[in-house]
């Protein structure tokens, strides 16, 4: 064992105690007022009918932080845990890289979030892929490879507490918020599978389906088809299926239909628990403007 | 035994019981599928509570179909494919979302840094997982 790795075994001890300190009070930040939620998802919902799901927008996305904030956020929490690794004995070399995307990153990742919500949607994917998602930068992958495992334990024990850190006063609150938002967001889901439009309109895509040679009663069925999963790698067979489902797709106009009906259950669901949700945006803006001002 | 040693040996018996006490294992301790939950992993279990046999990883699935459960307990040799009833985050930043569909599609299940749950709405419904940012959980 070397003396950094004792410093450093210290000092991870320690951390808890040390970076509650670095927070700042929740106090002294403007929540805006539930009226202003309010608003804000009638306008995200406004938009939520796309002929793909490229920059789909579903009500739900009002609870959740935006590009912006996730950089405001992201960008605080990195120089947080560049002092951790650094006072617990990571020279500069040691803490890169970290898992926080850039700006371009950060909206690109937003804007997608919904891409595979319905399954595949877009005709280029569809004929590269199938029904595989196409690769992406695994920026955790990256970041335990660029890592010994010595850094991994100093550098996630510093991810860690800043998160805690950064909850402010009130990690139990943004905990219950985020179950909630998920399981409105599930919710929403299967009232969506459950309703005759949807299943009208799955209909439709299973004859347009059909008539192009391929026998699934629900897009699901076909994104889920177990001869697809057994290889990392799309066959033929894959593709031409996939080719075929987001064609049948576009044809029928599934996807606006879909999305529409899941919106309006996500916003009956989040017109229940109002009160709740609001309660948990105030938190996010809270934390976002809490990492804004201790830069 | 020189001073420093004595040292090295107090500190290192310091580190085993902060280890035994805390429930962190070294990252280097923990191989993936090899059936011990530990280091930066999400386990997957069997039977609601964390019981039963169960199942180690480190990184995305698309696909649960071709992982079995481990060991020796209940649904042991099992694919965890639609069948997992629990879960156990050991990573202390990103969240592991569990999702309904294979290839990340549909409705998910979000198991927090270093939380244990119940699966929801995955509950014998799991067919892949992806690990997130805690937030906005951008996954990757």
């Amino acid at each position: 064992m070397t003396a950094a790795r004792l410093v450093r075994t210290a000092v991870v001890l320690v951390l808890p105690v040390a970076l509650v300190g670095c927070g700042s009070a929740p106090g002294d930040v403007a929540v805006p007022s539930s009226d202003a939620a309010g608003e804000a998802i009638q306008v995200r919902s406004a938009g939520s009918v796309a002929p793909r799901t490229g920059g789909l927008t579903l009500p739900l996305d009002a609870y959740a932080l935006t590009a912006a904030e996730d950089q405001a956020l992201g960008r605080a929490a990195e120089s947080r845990v560049r002092e951790c690794a650094a006072s617990a004995g990571l020279d500069a070399t040691q803490v890169g890289p970290l898992p926080f995307g850039t700006a371009a990153e950060s909206a690109a990742a937003v804007a997608t979030r919904h891409d595979r919500r319905y399954a595949v949607a877009d005709p280029e994917i569809a004929a590269t892929h199938g029904y595989h998602p196409p690769a992406t930068a695994d920026v955790r992958r990256e970041f335990h490879e660029a890592h010994t495992d010595a850094e991994l334990e100093v550098l996630v024990a510093c991810l860690s507490e800043t998160t805690r850190a950064s909850a402010a006063s009130d990690e139990a609150g943004l905990r219950a918020g985020a179950e909630l938002v998920s399981e409105v967001q599930t919710g929403a889901w299967h009232a969506a599978m459950a309703d005759p439009r949807v299943a009208d309109a799955f209909a439709a895509w299973s004859s347009c389906l059909a008539a192009a040679g391929f026998d699934y009663a629900a897009p699901m069925e076909a994104n889920d088809d177990p001869r697809w999963w057994a290889s990392d790698v799309a066959s033929a067979e894959e593709i031409a299926t996939a080719v075929a489902d987001v064609a049948c797709k576009q044809s029928t106009g599934l996807i606006p239909v879909w999305s529409a009906v899941e919106a309006e259950h996500q916003e009956t669901l989040i017109a229940e628990h109002r009160a709740e949700l609001d309660a948990y945006r105030a938190l996010l803006d809270a934390q976002v403007a809490s990492a804004s001002t201790a830069r | 035994m020189t001073p420093i040693r004595r040292l090295t040996a107090a500190v290192v018996a310091g580190m085993l019981s902060f280890s035994l006490v805390s429930g962190y294992v070294p990252a280097a301790a923990a191989a993936e599928h090899d059936g011990g939950c530990g280091g930066l992993e999400l386990c997957l279990f069997y039977n609601s509570g964390q019981r039963g046999a169960s199942h180690d990883f480190r990184y995305k699935v698309t696909d649960f179909g071709p992982y079995a459960f481990l060991g020796a307990g209940a649904g042991a040799g099992q694919s965890v494919k639609n069948r997992a009833a629990s879960a156990w985050n050991l990573d202390g930043y990103f969240t592991a979302r569990i999702y309904f569909n294979s290839g990340y599609a549909g409705p998910a299940d979000d198991v927090t840094p270093l939380t244990k749950r119940n699966l929801g709405d995955t509950y014998n419904d799991n067919a892949s997982f992806n690990w997130c940012h805690r937030s906005p959980l951008v996954c990757g």
